[in-house]
């Protein structure tokens, strides 16, 4: 049988360290919200996994002048309970409502649910409006990485060997007045067939400018840029008339990921009705 | 609401039940929990093809690996006959199998010391299979593509049933309308949360000792008996202290659980506890059998219904037994709305798939869907009120029963009256729902009427009756002995209610005992079919009624009758299950953006007879409308290509509480003074036959189009919403 | 710390935290339904907070205060749901009950003085799955057990 082992390193240090001496069996776990059940389904089979919950600092959601700055084991609950997402990200706060439930939400982090690049996350979608970027370390060095280029496609990213995610940055001149998250799943508590987060300013009820992205059944959760462009300058009252016009929602089609009974045909109907509801919602400060 | 008349003391009240707390508390012990000393663990060696031919098995290797102590493959059975699981089907079944016939079924089993290490060398072994070609729809079944048992040539599970009364073809001939459809319903699961497992210690030669999932202790120790080529007392099944539900799947045992885990121990001589994973405990036992059923309704210009003809199609999946299942359908289907010229007719074949078997409403919930639908479309077409139509055309008190007897007790139009009032039903011509529908929201509203049979007689040809040891113990307590089982459903509870309020005492002086097959008196059928109430609760009632003689002439001093004993006796008449009817209504929205349904009110009259614990009987009802949303919008067991594709809790989706509607129960007690203790019926089981019709006919009503099939997903929805625009 | 009680033991690395109660603990009142997050009869409380003890791994929690259905016998909000439980019959076969009933607790602890609304409930309940009872009678018995809170 082989060796396993759990490491609870206290530092960003030793976790760098152990990375070197662990080679690459290690995975890091975070909240196991995700990593244990892969792990139980035997989907999963690393050799060691490297605890973050011993490391004090990497709790801490910190707001700077310009940026919003959550820390990797910052738990959905704690971004759900923090006044300054409240009111300063607001997208984000919808979309975390969304997330499962209390029990996972009690451990799973956000930084954890970017790494997991489930396609049907609801953190994704929000954090693509909020422009929002992931913070690498690894004994070379730091990086930082659009999400949009961090997520490669379902359940894959561009992290590398030893790399540590250590949050996640938010810009906060990228956050609009008008926002909304919307989310179709199967039951209650499960992870969305269609997700959908938006964000808007609209100056004399004209579109200023627009973010929408969605997730679910595709490759990866995306921006919906081709949409988004076309609506900018438009009157609000007409926005839902222009997405009926709208015959295929190019950049979903190119990314939809059938599965069984979900059919391109149902998941393309799905996402364009969900859009458009979703941007009403905004409009309407719902 | 319900009636309490005055003099019952516990009757129609809610009593706290006796093993509640032990549960509440984390301190009952389920099968999960059992350990004993020197058990060892088994693991079952599974088939991951829909057909194959067993080539090799690395016995020897696995032997080798740390922990393992026995692995055993079809070699070392194969002087076991195959049985037949139910009365006249077919007899198929063998403990492990050379020919696996679905992904999952058994070919060996390891013992180890430890579970994790069983499971893993069962999961490892070395193994090699011929893949065969199968048999995966009920069409080629029939077409003999591929003869899946060698004794039954013809893929056939059981007799092909075919009966009329009447003259259906001239009858039609006559009619003024003629509805005709195709209804398909799915692969339900019961998933239970306890996983299926089982207990054996037969390390003494003489006796066998079994501690497993069950409905009923005598059925299983018989057929485990006859499986295991012994003597029926030679093996003493005992229910654990609780259990996590069956929902009847567990009424008859399953091959590679109780007869396997019995070899095993022989084997090693050590008691074997078989553990299945959740996902074994869904995709390796039984699900409810999919079943196409082809309906013709025609009606005079009167809108009475002159001819009915029913073609069923049953899916039985590897070894299940749908011939039974579609002498359930005919038993509902016959009488519910009586016709002089019916015509009936069941086939049932074998498929390469997770074996058909009982579960909640066994061929009722099936048959109801088909039916409910179609006479709701009977009543949009012609338009009439459908519960107008139900009241005029459904049976009444005095129609007969297809086993030949009449209906005595029928609730079904106050069910119908104080169902419709309790939901603010209007007819269907003038109803308007309060507020009009929200932007992106369709809004509809549906009702079915639902019946099932309390016990099994006529359907089945078992033992009925039962019988009730009962004696006054040292301290003046009362014991009853009753070869029922508690499997959550209350029947402990219900039968404590029924002796005290008898005997006239506290119910804290009452013990119902249900021990194990070696302390109580026979009763083959237990708590199968929903007839612990009327057929032990009668049994348990006459007991009573003898303790209660006793003690008329001593002053109501129990101690003094100390060591007096009684048998409490019972004996349906012949063929007479007991129907039992239910009126349900529902609203439903769904939402333009997805399809999804969500029941927003659901209202569920049921006639119970007499309610004797009411939180129980509440109980069983609200859990069986979960069952049956599930069962209308979303459960289903998926195959492809013969590969179960969401065996887990992940995949296979039951509704959660915030998917649940608000429901209201409405009792009707429409006591029958021949059926159960104080004219009560059966309540568990005949819940669920109305659920999905009545879900599925407002989302008719929602969308304006009908569905035939189910599950009715949001895809099959928005399929429809796609091309209405 | 399980229930006050601190516990040393020696486990399989990668054990989950309902593996150890249950195997090396003897703490069977918390039951193992599904393995994967997804029906909540494994539900204990850390540091308050309702957890899938399926979902964790054993030897990260080991300075945590982990509560099970076991500890009712010092905590009387935990009786307090029970004997609302009894009353309203909301257990059946019982198996999803210890795990909702600690989901229950977490919910009260979490609210503090606000009010738990039926909604707020559900959406806490979503995580425990009960196939009996059609979660009626649970929603109702736990609502009067919050109310009284
Ligand atoms: C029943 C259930 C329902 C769920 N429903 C939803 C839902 O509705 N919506 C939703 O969005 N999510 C849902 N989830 C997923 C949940 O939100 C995620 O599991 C969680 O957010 C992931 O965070 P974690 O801390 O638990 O990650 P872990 O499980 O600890 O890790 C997940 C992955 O990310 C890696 N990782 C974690 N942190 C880092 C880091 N700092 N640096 C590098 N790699 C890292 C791990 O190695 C692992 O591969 C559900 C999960 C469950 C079990
Ligand atoms: S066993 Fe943990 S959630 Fe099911
Ligand atoms: S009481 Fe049986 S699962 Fe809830």
């Amino acid at each position: 049988m082989k060796q396993s082992k759990v490491l609870n390193p206290k530092t960003l240090a030793e976790v760098l360290s152990l990375f070197e001496q662990c080679g690459d069996g290690a995975r890091v776990i975070a909240g196991g919200q995700s990593l244990v059940p892969m792990i139980s389904l035997g989907l999963s089979e690393p050799d060691f996994l490297i605890n973050l919950s011993s490391c004090d600092d990497l709790f801490v959601i910190k707001k700077t002048r310009k940026t919003i700055n959550i820390g990797a084991m910052a738990s959905v609950s704690e971004i759900l309970n923090s006044s300054q997402v409240i009111n300063l990200l607001p997208i984000l706060n919808f979309a975390a409502k969304k997330v499962a439930t209390p029990h996972v939400r009690n451990f799973g982090t956000l930084v954890g649910n970017v790494c997991h690049a489930d396609p049907s996350s609801d953190l994704i979608p929000a954090l693509l409006c909020l422009d929002a970027q992931i913070d690498l370390v690894s004994k070379d060095g730091k990086r930082s990485v659009l999400l949009s280029e961090f997520i490669t496609g379902p359940y894959s990213t561009t992290i590398r060997g030893g790399e540590v995610a250590v949050s996640v940055t938010c810009q906060l001149d990228k956050q609009s007045k008008l926002a909304s998250y919307k989310k179709v799943a199967r039951r209650a508590g499960d992870l969305g067939i269609a997700t959908c987060a938006v964000s808007l300013d609209s100056h004399k009820d004209c579109i200023e400018s627009a973010k929408i992205s969605v997730g679910g059944y595709l490759r990866k959760a995306i921006r919906v840029l081709d949409i988004e462009k076309n609506i900018v300058g438009l009157p609000a009252h007409e926005i839902c008339t222009f997405i009926d016009g709208v015959e295929k929602i190019e950049s979903i089609e190119n990314s939809i990921l059938p599965d069984g009974s979900l059919t391109n045909n149902y998941l393309s109907a799905t996402f364009s009705r969900l859009i458009r509801s979703t941007l009403k919602d905004a409009l309407s400060g719902k | 609401m319900n009636k309490i008349s005055s003099e019952a003391r516990f009757l129609g009240r809610s009593l706290e039940r006796s093993d509640g707390r032990a549960k509440a508390e984390g301190k009952a012990e389920y099968l999960r929990d059992m350990l004993m000393p020197e058990m060892a663990f088994a693991a079952v060696i599974r088939s991951p093809y829909p057909r194959a031919k067993l080539k090799k098995i690395n016995k020897h290797d696995a032997l080798q690996i740390s922990g393992v102590i026995d692995v055993i493959t079809p070699q070392e059975v194969k002087s076991f006959s195959p049985v037949s699981i139910f009365p006249n089907s077919p007899k198929i079944q063998k403990i492990l199998n050379d020919t696996p016939q679905f992904v999952g079924d058994a070919v060996g089993a390891v013992v180890a010391e430890t579970f994790e290490i069983a499971r893993r060398v069962a999961d490892e072994i070395e193994i090699e299979f011929e893949e065969l070609p199968s048999c995966l729809s009920i069409d080629s079944a029939l077409n003999k593509e591929v003869v899946i048992h060698e004794s039954t040539s013809d893929n056939l599970a059981g007799p092909v049933i075919s009966t009329k009364s009447g003259d259906f073809e001239s009858a039609l001939k006559e009619c003024t309308y003629i509805f005709e459809g195709e209804y398909t319903t799915q692969r339900q699961c019961a998933q239970t949360i306890e996983a299926m497992a089982c207990i054996c210690d037969w390390s003494n030669e003489s006796e066998l000792r079994v501690w497993t999932h069950l409905d009923s202790m005598f059925h299983f120790r018989d057929s485990l008996a006859e499986m295991l080529e012994i003597e029926p007392d030679s093996v003493i099944v005992e229910p654990p202290e609780a259990l996590g539900a069956t929902f009847g799947l567990k009424n008859s045992l399953i091959a590679s659980l109780e007869p396997l885990c019995a070899i095993l121990s022989r084997r090693i001589a050590k008691p074997v506890k078989l553990q299945l994973t959740p996902e074994e405990s869904i995709f390796t036992t039984v699900s409810r059998h999919p079943a196409k059923i082809r309906l013709i309704t025609g009606l005079d210009e009167n809108y009475n219904i002159l001819a009915r003809n029913a073609e069923v199609l049953l899916d039985s999946g590897a070894y299940g037994w749908g011939y039974v299942v579609a002498l359930s359908m005919l038993g509902k289907w016959s009488c519910l709305y009586p016709c002089a010229n019916q015509e009936f007719a069941a086939t049932s074949v074998y498929t390469n798939h997770i074996p058909g078997g009982a579960y909640r409403a066994v061929g009722t919930a099936q048959i109801h869907f088909a039916m409910e639908s179609q006479i709701d479309e009977i009543c949009n077409e012609i338009d009439i009120d459908p519960l107008e139509f139900r009241l005029k055309n459904s049976a009444k008190v005095g129609d007969e029963l297809p086993m030949g007897t009449k209906i005595r007790s029928w609730g079904l139009e106050e069910c119908l009256t104080k169902g419709a009032e309790a939901f603010g039903w209007k007819s269907k011509n003038s109803r308007i729902l309060e507020s009009v529908n929200p932007p992106g929201v369709l809004r509809g509203v549906g009702m079915a009427i639902g019946m099932h049979h309390a016990g099994l007689t006529g359907l089945i040809p078992t033992p009925e009756g039962s019988k009730c040891y009962a004696e006054i113990l040292e301290d003046g307590k009362i014991e009853f002995r009753v070869g029922v089982v508690e499997k959550g459903q209350g029947a402990i509870t219900t039968l404590e209610i029924i002796a005290a309020e008898i005997i006239d005492i506290d119910t804290g002086q009452i013990k119902i005992l249900n021990s194990g097959t070696s302390s109580v008196p026979f009763d083959f059928s237990g708590a199968e079919a929903s007839r612990t109430t009327y057929i032990v609760g009668r049994a348990v009632a006459d007991a009573a009624q003898q303790i209660k003689k006793l003690l008329d002439g001593k002053e109501g001093k129990l101690v003094d009758l100390a060591g007096s004993s009684v048998v409490g006796e019972f004996e349906p008449l012949d063929n007479d299950p007991l129907p039992v009817i239910g009126a349900h209504f529902c609203e439903v929205e769904i939402d333009e953006i997805s399809g999804m349904v969500y029941v927003k009110r659901y209202v569920a009259a049921q006639d119970v007879g007499r309610v004797i614990n009411l939180s129980g009987c509440m109980g069983q009802i609200e859990g069986g409308i979960h069952h049956g949303l599930g069962y209308a919008l979303c459960e289903e067991l998926l195959y492809d290509s013969g590969f179960p594709i969401n065996p887990n809790f992940m995949g296979y989706k039951v509704l959660m509480a915030s998917d649940m509607p608000e429901i209201e129960v409405v009792l009707i007690e429409d006591s029958d003074p021949d059926g159960g203790p104080f004219g009560a019926k059966g309540v568990g089981t005949p819940v669920m036959p109305a659920v999905a019709p009545a879900v599925a006919n407002a989302i008719a009503d929602a969308v304006g189009e009908r569905f035939f099939e189910l599950p009715i997903t949001p895809y099959k929805i928005m399929n429809v919403l796609i091309n209405k625009n | 710390m399980v229930n006050g009680v601190s516990h040393p033991v020696v486990c399989k690395p990668f054990d989950t935290l309902l593996t150890v109660l249950r195997e090396d603990l003897g703490y069977f009142g918390t039951k193992f339904g599904c393995g994967i997050g997804y029906c909540g009869a494994c539900t204990v409380l850390i540091d308050g907070k309702s957890a899938h003890s399926c979902c964790l791994i054993a030897t990260t929690m080991s300075d945590r205060k982990i509560s099970t259905i076991e500890s009712c016998d010092d905590d009387p909000v935990i009786q307090k749901i029970q004997d609302q439980f009894l009353k309203e019959g909301a257990i059946q076969c019982g198996y999803c009950i210890p795990g909702i009933v600690m989901t229950v607790r977490g919910l009260i602890e979490e609210s503090g003085q606000r009010v738990i609304t039926e909604e707020i409930l559900r959406g806490h309940l979503d995580g425990n799955i009960c196939r009996c009872s059609g979660y009626a009678s649970i929603v109702r018995a736990s609502l009067k057990a919050c109310v009284d809170e």
